[in-house]
């Protein structure tokens, strides 16, 4: 069966931040990756517009003599491509020499084709069938290279007139793809869930009718092995109650009735509650937590994971050992787990994170040795996270102890820029006119100017040629620059303290569910006892395994309040929330809402004062405050409904000062799990803010506002938080440095006067003012 | 009567129990770690608090307060510092920034062990004798001498013949070092014939006193030992010390051997070195009398402070000691070249008391140049890092703690040689060394630096300001740094190394000229002037270290003022004058010879020599047959009228039509010599009022801008008498070679102009 997919890809950053783990697995892929996701699978078959590989937005120019650019194209390993073909639309200059001009498109380092670059024919729209036979299975390589020229004698390499601009909307990629059919073994599952896969599958996880809290957490589990694997593919899960086959079928599942499943499957549960749906030959090998994979019955292109045990402790030991697994291994269908030993995880854990103090290679975080040349060298990107609620007093900074190499005889003005996030932080001269390794050189950046959560250092060399213009002979053999994955980042002693409620954080990682590693501080509640709801609870904790890049295997599961002070995540129905855990939520579904007075755009600037400017002018722009002043919304009391749009909001819980709850709610549990499958989408979660987020089905963003009480999470000791307080209050901190003083002053006014009294009782002075 | 110190100790302990849990917040408060922002908003507000409580006047009132207040900038500023400014730049750069550290890490235990000290002076009284002159202790007057003038030793030794004490407990000794076996009998014969003279000469002077001669076998230990062995040929209960030309004033037993009768446990009460003459600096920027002499602040301030904890410590003269307690440490302390530091603090170990009496009762002469000033200061530099090495008062058994941090505040300050260095040369290393010695934005430092700095100079000015003016201390530290650093350094390698040299005193300078010591105050101005123009450039260089180059040009700035002033003071001032005379205010009557009439009179300044008098308009007789004159006047220390005889040296019209007279006493006997001395030297209350009279405060700026205008305009001086020896030199060279070119030009001119022209010979 041929299917046509139509591929969403997802911004190149996105899916940066959403899989760190990925970072130390496939580091090529990193530069250009791009995954696919799209809600429709039925949509026709046409092309998706080049930008949505992209990392940036906008036309991809093709400067100079040589200008390049690659995008990657992912392939799943389940698929057959038996189409593909690029519709091109580009211009170029009209001042191209049309002799010597041509743009070249490459896939996977081989030329596809060539098309001339004519001055008088500017507008070039081509349709290239690509070579099926040329893409492999993972990330291909897909790359438009120009040679642009002016004139036939010597020119100037970069001269401004030597572009060409393709149209990254109007240019297309169609590629036309069918699932293989499978034996599947365990061996298989990085292919079978892999982020290359067509997106928009779900994953259906069975269970002998509605779970069970232990049986809610090997969900829960599950769903987070199978997002992890998906890195930052969002996986939609669906629950569904397991159906005898009438009459049974063959093979291992014979008593599982598949066909109602559109997509592969996860069954799981005890093996009691099993039997009828599985062989008897299998059900007999079950001596312990059993995982396993086959064939769909109804459907062999998918496959069914079976995740089992004699009770729920070895279910649940059986679904951590699926969501663990990361290496193809091992080869055989079935696994009885005897035991699986998972290690001590610190706080924060991630891939990806430097969360402790102290020093990390670059290769620690994913980063390899890369040499780069020329004059239009490509920037060289390390990608790191911190904590969400990392606190940075303004005297912390991160150091970085650079190794490098570069070449010799470049032009004195060679340098190395450092940008963070896009933004210019710090230059490192490249001026050795002989070349050389440079071994820690050390680079400083205010741990202020980093963001909690994913930050990326781009090392930008650009390195000129001592000789240059349109006429001299010169080469760019010579500029070359090598930075070494031996080079250290450090981090400063941090503190974890910040404002909440804050959902920025909670997309970024979790935060504060996620603190402790295996989610220990994290409990699930579910308001009411469907599929739907239970569906949405797992797709959740995929995205937040995601976020975290390991599964939170502690997480606890229930149709009850979370006993302790658990952070809660509460789903439901809005007519199902329990009335008290709705004390203190900023929103009321039926009963309440709240608007901004203002948009968070217009807020109005104070005037700073001539004192103000002219220090800030003076200390290059300080900040003081974590929390920003913020105007009230307007509050209406009406009976609105949510009408399927999905409310996300945090607060205080009301049964525990020091935990937060954040509620996930729509108008019925079908349109929560609807909401919940848009939600995980990046489009959406990357775009929480606040404390209250509306996802509606005719948007493509999040609505959000900030309206509840802000409260401080987190610990940073009592001198830290001193300095947290007087820093935005100085004037305190003044007088009770008076008070302090004043008292003891007097006490060794007292002391003083004692020991005259002892030492110089009998002693006559004088009376002049001292 | 027992529960009393109980209630008090009780009392103290509670007391100091609070304050310890206070200083744990404050010191929490010192390490909270703040914006930038916020720690300039607080450091504004608590600078415009001390300086609206200046302004209103309740600085004495909130004394502590206010130096708490001024403590607590300060500590942040070091927290600050210590945390957040050292950075590693390169080893060059490290090492720079960490001696420059250092020295500012000296600067501020030094100022904060200043506030310690001066807490709470204790001003006392003089102790009442009893009635009974019975029971009296009987005291030795000891005065060590080793080259001095016999000029000066005579005043000397006639003042303490004056002294109002009984006869018979009273024994003067004069303690020749100058006249010992080993000098008298030296292989120099020219040397051991002047040392026998003298020996003759002092022994007759002694006996025409009334006082006892006494010189020893070799010149061992020398001062400390010249005293010990004095001590083993007399008996007096008490040892009063005078140096050579220290001249006490009559009153100067009874005030003070009365605290050794109160307090059995007493073995010292010490009193003011007063001076008559400037010392070279005062001196050659001309501020003598104008100013605070520099000295002032260790008499009339600190020493009172180290008297309210027990630890006011001998300095060498003018100063009563115990006998029974010297003998009990084996007599005055040889270990080290500041013997009478070391005695006191080896004293206050076993637990003895000392008193300071603030009353100056001696008056005494300053070296006039300025190698002797240093030679002076560096011998004090070099004792107390002895001390501070040998006797580290923080590890002596014995001290209380409020001692040991006075001893180690005396002791440590003596390292200020490194300090001034370091701050003169640290704006160079940056300025032309391009070195990175102080990691810090241009706010920070306006929100540590200068909240700090205001802070310690407030204090300072408070607590000094009448006794030592603003910038003062830095001219004076910056002149000795050169020389003492060197020293200290000799120390350290080798704590025994330094030798005892006496300090000139009662030369003459007959005309102007540059001291001798000039030559690395050269080199530093030139420097510092080279670090104005890279300032200049680096501000034009790099815009975007124009914020650290402006604060390091105003540092280097300050630093060049400094050394106009010290410049300015190197340039040596003529002192005919070898005792110099005093400001006096004592009507007399003038009785002219072949005149008869008594010309009423005041006598404006005095000497032992003579004094200078103010006839009224009108009355003095025109032409005069006879320079001479008697002059009668009260006595106040003898209480009675002195008659003298007077010659008139010279005359001159004052601008409201009186007539001032130079004269000089003649025709002195030992008993008219005896008036003079009491009345030029034995009245107390004189040295007190005339002390008074320069104790006042001008404010920082005002003493920053005079002391800008003096080292201008002395420094111009000093440069002028450069160009003039440049300009002689020259001159003398083009005179004397242009000569000898003029006379061969003669000689061979016809031959020389043809060569010139090239014709054929």
């Amino acid at each position: 069966m041929t299917r046509t997919l139509t591929r969403h890809l997802i911004h190149l950053t996105l899916a940066l931040c959403c899989a760190p783990l990925a970072l130390a697995a496939e580091p090529a892929a990193l530069t250009a990756s791009a995954t696919v996701s799209t809600p429709e699978r039925a949509a026709p078959a046409t092309g998706v517009p080049l930008a949505r590989f992209m990392a940036t937005s906008g036309p991809i120019r093709l400067e100079g003599a040589a200008g390049r650019m690659d995008i990657s194209l992912p392939v799943s390993a389940r698929e057959t491509v038996q189409h593909a073909q690029l519709r091109l639309v580009a211009t170029n200059s009209v001042s191209l020499l049309g002799e010597r001009s041509q743009l070249a498109v490459r896939l996977n380092g081989r030329t596809v084709v060539q098309l001339p670059l004519s001055p008088r024919q500017p507008e070039i729209v081509a349709d290239i069938r690509l070579p099926v036979a040329l893409l492999k299975p993972g990330y291909n390589t897909l790359s438009f290279v120009a040679a642009q020229h002016y004139s036939l004698q010597c020119e100037d390499p970069a001269a401004p007139e030597l572009w060409t601009e393709i149209d990254t909307v109007r240019s297309t990629l169609t590629l036309d793809t069918a699932l293989k059919p499978i034996t599947p073994v365990l061996a298989d599952l990085p292919d079978l869930l892999a982020p290359t896969q067509s997106p928009g599958e779900i994953l259906n996880i069975v269970t002998p009718g509605l779970p069970q809290p232990a049986l809610l957490a090997a969900g829960g589990i599950v769903a987070q092995g199978a997002a992890l694997r998906l890195r930052y593919l969002p996986l939609t899960v669906r629950h569904a109650s397991a159906q005898v086959a009438t009459p049974r079928g063959a093979g291992a599942l014979a008593g599982l009735d598949t066909r109602a499943l559109n997509g592969d499957a996860v069954l799981i549960g005890t093996l009691d509650a099993l039997k009828p749906y599985l062989a008897a030959d299998v059900a007999t090998r079950i001596k312990g937590a059993f995982l396993a994979i086959y064939p769909m019955p109804s459907d062999p292109k998918r496959f069914v994971i079976l995740v089992s045990g004699r009770n729920d402790a070895e279910v649940a030991s059986a679904a951590s050992a699926f969501a663990w697994q990361s290496t193809p291994f091992p080869r055989q269908a079935e696994l009885n787990v005897a035991a699986i030993r998972i290690p001590e995880m610190p706080d924060y854990a991630a891939g990806g994170r430097i969360a402790q103090p102290g020093s990390y290679r670059f290769s620690d975080l994913g980063f390899s040795t890369r040499s780069v040349e020329g004059t239009q060298a490509q920037p060289l990107t390390l990608t790191m996270s911190l904590p969400a609620d990392t606190y940075a007093p303004e005297d912390a900074y991160i150091e970085l102890a650079l190794d490098f190499a570069q070449g010799a005889r470049m032009r004195n003005d060679s340098v190395l820029n450092i940008f963070l996030n896009g933004n210019f932080q710090q230059v490192v001269p490249l001026d050795e006119e002989r070349g050389g390794l440079m071994q820690r050189y050390r680079v400083r950046i205010p741990l202020r100017d980093f963001k909690p959560g994913s930050n990326t250092l781009t090392f930008s060399p650009r390195m000129t040629p001592q000789q240059e213009g349109a006429c001299a002979t010169y080469q760019t053999g010579n500029l070359q620059f090598t930075l070494f994955d031996s080079s250290l980042i450090t981090l400063p002693q941090v503190f974890h303290f910040t404002l909440l409620p804050d959902l920025q954080r909670f997309a970024l990682s979790g935060f504060p569910y996620t603190v402790r590693s295996s989610g220990e501080q994290l409990g699930v509640w579910l308001a009411s006892r469907d599929s739907d709801t239970i569906a949405a609870a797992w797709t959740l904790l995929g995205k937040l395994s995601q976020r975290k890049s390991i599964p939170l295997t502690q997480v606890r599961y229930g149709y009850e309040q979370p006993a302790g002070a658990r952070h809660t995540l509460l789903l439901g129905a809005s007519d199902r929330l329990p009335v008290a855990a709705l004390k203190g939520a900023p929103w009321l579904p039926g009963r309440h809402f709240t608007q901004p007075a203002l948009s968070n755009q217009a807020l109005p600037v104070n005037n700073p004062g001539w004192l103000s400017s002219t220090w800030h002018w003076l200390s290059g722009g300080l900040r003081t405050s974590l929390d920003t002043p913020t105007i009230g919304p307007v509050a209406v009391d009406g009976n609105a409904r949510l009408d399927g749009q999905l409310l996300t909001m945090q607060y205080r819980s009301p049964f525990s000062s020091k935990s937060t709850l954040t509620v996930f709610t729509s108008d019925d549990p079908a349109a929560l799990s609807a909401g919940m499958a848009r939600l995980v989408d990046p489009r959406y979660w990357d775009n929480l803010r606040g404390d209250v987020a509306l996802v509606s089905q005719d948007r493509d963003t999040v609505t959000w506002q900030q309206v509840g009480a802000r409260y401080e999470y987190g610990g940073i000791g009592l001198r830290d938080r001193l300095g947290f307080y007087f820093s935005q209050h100085p004037w305190l901190w003044f007088v009770l440095t008076v008070i302090l003083l004043v008292l003891l002053a007097a006490l060794v006014a007292r002391l003083i006067r004692l020991y005259h009294r002892r030492i110089h009782r009998n002693v006559a002075e004088q009376q002049e003012p001292r | 009567m027992t529960q009393q110190p109980d209630r008090i100790t009780h009392h103290a302990g509670l007391a100091a129990l609070l304050a310890l849990a206070v200083t744990v917040a404050m010191a929490l408060l010192v390490s909270v770690p703040v914006d930038t922002l916020s720690q300039l908003t607080f450091a504004a507000i608590a600078v415009a608090t001390i300086l609206a409580l200046r302004v209103l006047g309740h600085l004495p009132r909130c004394r502590l307060f206010f130096m708490m207040l001024a403590a607590f900038l300060t500590l942040r500023y070091v927290y600050w510092r210590t945390t957040s400014t050292i950075e590693y730049h390169g080893v060059a750069d490290l090492m720079a920034a960490l001696l420059l550290y250092c020295a500012e890490l000296y600067g501020i235990v030094v100022a904060l062990l200043g506030m310690f000290v001066n807490v709470r002076p204790l001003r006392r009284q003089p102790q009442p004798l009893p009635a009974d002159p019975a029971d009296w202790p009987t005291v030795d007057v000891f005065i060590p001498t080793y080259n001095e003038s016999p000029d000066i030793l005579e005043v000397t030794l006639r003042a303490a013949c004056n002294l109002h004490y009984p006869r018979d407990k009273l024994r003067v000794y004069l303690l020749d070092d100058g006249g010992t076996e080993q000098k008298r009998g030296q292989n120099d014969t020219l040397k051991a014939i002047t040392a026998n003279v003298r020996l003759m000469q002092l022994t007759e002077m002694a006996r025409r006193h009334g006082a006892h001669y006494i010189s020893r076998e070799r010149n061992e230990h020398a001062k400390a030992g010249n005293i010990n062995a004095a001590l083993r040929k007399s008996h007096g209960d008490l040892v009063a010390i005078f140096d050579a030309d220290h001249v006490p004033t009559v009153d100067f037993l009874e005030k003070t051997v009365g605290f050794f009768v109160a307090d059995p446990k007493m073995f010292l009460v010490q009193t003011p070195h007063f001076f008559i003459n400037p010392d070279p600096i005062e001196k050659n920027l001309q501020m003598f009398g104008e100013m605070p002499s520099e000295n002032e602040m260790f008499y009339s301030v600190i020493q009172h402070g180290l008297d309210f904890w027990n630890a006011a410590f001998f300095c060498g003269s003018a100063a009563v000691l115990r006998r029974a307690c010297l003998e009990e440490v084996g007599g005055i302390q040889g270990g080290s070249i500041t013997e009478d530091a070391e005695t006191a603090l080896a004293l206050h170990a076993r637990g003895y008391n000392s008193a300071y009496l603030g009353t100056p009762m001696i008056s005494g002469l300053q070296p006039e140049t300025f190698s002797g000033f240093v030679t002076q200061r560096v011998r004090w530099a070099q004792g107390m890092v002895q001390i501070f090495l040998m006797k580290n008062p923080l590890l002596l058994k014995g001290l209380t703690l409020p001692q040991r941090l006075c001893y180690f505040s005396s002791t440590f300050f003596w390292f200020f040689g490194f300090a001034r260095v370091m701050f003169l040369v640290a704006p160079l290393a940056y300025l032309i060394g391009g070195l990175h010695i102080y990691d810090a934005t241009f706010a920070e430092f306006v929100a540590y630096t200068v909240p700090h700095v205001v802070g310690v100079m407030l204090v300072s000015d408070f607590l000094f300001g009448k006794v030592r003016w603003a910038f003062v201390s830095e001219l004076y530290e910056l002149l000795q740094s050169f020389f003492s650093l060197p020293g200290i350094v000799q120390v350290l390698k080798n704590p025994r190394a330094p030798t005892f040299n006496v300090t000139p005193k009662g030369e003459q300078l007959e005309e102007d000229f540059i001291s001798r010591l000039s030559g690395p105050f050269y080199l530093v101005y030139l420097l510092v002037l080279a670090g104005m123009g890279f300032a200049a450039w680096r501000y034009i260089a790099f815009p975007l270290e124009r914020g650290v180059v402006l604060i390091t040009l105003a540092w280097n700035c300050l630093n060049l003022l400094l050394l106009n002033a010290a410049i300015g003071a190197l340039f040596e001032r003529r002192q005919r004058r070898g005792t110099p005379r005093m400001p006096a205010d004592l009507p007399a009557e003038l009785v002219l010879y072949q005149h008869g009439e008594p010309l009423e009179c005041r006598i404006d300044d005095l000497s032992a020599t003579g004094a200078r008098l103010v006839v009224p308009p009108g009355i003095l007789p025109g032409p005069r047959t006879s320079d001479r004159a008697f002059l009668a006047v009260h006595n106040p220390a003898l209480s009675r009228f002195s008659h003298l005889r007077v010659k008139i040296q010279n005359e001159r019209e004052l601008d409201d039509g009186s007539v001032a007279l130079g004269v000089a006493f003649v025709e002195v006997q030992p008993v008219l010599l005896a008036e003079i001395v009491a009345l030029a030297h034995g009245d107390s209350s004189r040295w007190q009022a005339y002390r008074q009279s320069r104790a006042r405060q001008i404010g920082i700026g005002a003493s920053l801008v005079r002391l800008g205008w003096l080292g201008a305009r002395y420094a111009f001086d000093h440069s002028r008498a450069i160009l003039d020896i440049v300009w002689g030199y020259v001159r003398d060279n083009f005179l004397h070679y242009g000569g000898l070119l003029a006379r061969r030009l003669r000689r061979h001119g016809g031959e020389f102009i043809t060569w010139i022209s090239g014709a054929p010979r």
